[in-house]
């Protein structure tokens, strides 16, 4: 697996660092990996939640699409964004 | 109730088991939960004002004031009886460690067993004698944050748990890997249960009785039995089923909302 920084194709896979501690506490959802915390919001959330090494970031990106009602390219392009944000935190990788 | 309390009181005073000051007596544990055999012990609790002492009080630690809880055991008709002896002032510290007010400000402080398990017992206690003072300390457990404060032990105590399987994992160390993701297991479970409002993770005997009592969504039963009694489990490759375990947990513990 590799750590990109660069965009993401919608055909990769991202999986969720197995090691990152998740908490959803009083509506706020928290991960967190060695000592360093990141509070997300309601989308990071539910990106980092259909990152289980079986969605695509397409399929993510789709998935946000339909509950946000928002074009397909913009949601692949801040699915993206984020998840490369999180890989660079050790949080997920693709 | 399989076991006639009448008389009880009397009963513990002719056996000196009394205390004058005594505030309520309960019955806790699995005779109180409906979930007793003809060999469980009958567990009760007196609460005084003051520290009773008797010769054959036996004390276990707490981290009160003051720091221990004495038991006594009495045999009736054929049952054990094991009593135990708190005082009001370690149940409002008790109270105190689970307050909102401390949990929200993180200085929730860590219950050892005696005081976790009087705790959950107040909620499904059957009252002897006593009871309004009982039924006051059930509302307080109900209305403070045991709940939040024991999910979030189980939840650290199974992260710290799926991270020792993954290591093991990476090591080679396939047994161990087994044993902490059956830990893993156990202690999200317990998490699931907890968040449902259904304690008892100190006496995990019972975790499958309290999982048929509250049928969590997030785990089926049946789904759950597979993995406690480790069906899938490949004793020639077993790290399929670690990572299974550990994936499971993970999951469940993005959807457990405190």
């Amino acid at each position: 697996m590799t750590t990109p920084m660069a965009p993401l194709g919608e055909d990769l896979v991202p999986t969720r660092n197995m090691e990152a501690r998740t908490r959803s506490f009083r509506g706020k959802f928290v991960v967190a990996i060695g000592g360093q915390a990141v509070e997300l919001d309601e989308v990071g959330a539910l990106i980092f939640k259909r990152a289980d090494g079986s969605s695509t970031v397409g399929d993510i990106a789709r998935v946000i699409v339909a509950e946000y009602a928002i074009d397909y390219p913009t949601a692949l392009t801040d699915c993206g964004e984020f998840i490369n944000d999180l890989c660079s935190k050790g949080l997920m990788a693709v | 109730m399989e076991v006639d309390f009448t008389g009880c009181v009397d009963r513990l005073a002719r056996a000196g088991l009394w205390p004058a000051d005594a505030r309520s007596v309960f019955c806790v544990g699995s005779l109180a939960r409906g979930w007793s055999n003809p060999n469980s012990d009958c567990d009760l609790c007196v609460v005084g004002d003051e520290p009773f002492d008797h010769a054959d009080l036996v004390a276990e630690p707490v981290s009160l004031r003051p720091d221990f809880v004495g038991t006594a055991v009495l045999h009736v008709d054929g049952r054990r009886w094991e009593i135990k002896y708190w005082t009001v002032s370690q149940v409002e510290q008790m109270l105190a460690k689970v307050s909102e007010e401390s949990f929200s400000a993180g200085r929730s402080s860590t219950l050892t067993a005696p005081e976790e398990l009087l705790l959950e017992r107040l909620l499904t206690a059957y009252p002897i004698d006593g009871e309004s003072w009982l039924v006051d300390q059930r509302k307080r457990v109900e209305e403070s944050c045991f709940r939040e404060h024991v999910v979030t032990r189980s939840l650290n105590k199974a992260d710290g748990a799926v991270e020792d399987a993954l290591g093991c994992l990476r090591a080679g160390d396939l047994y161990s890997a087994v044993l902490a993701a059956q830990l893993a297991f156990a202690w999200m479970v317990d998490a699931v249960l907890e968040n449902a409002g259904c304690f008892g993770s100190r006496t995990r005997k019972w975790r499958a009785r309290r999982m048929l009592d509250a049928a969590p969504t997030a785990l089926p039963f049946a789904e759950y039995w597979a993995m406690e009694t480790m069906a899938d489990l490949d004793r020639e490759n077993p790290e399929p089923w670690v990572r299974a375990v550990v994936a499971w947990c993970k999951k469940t513990a993005m959807e457990i909302d405190i």
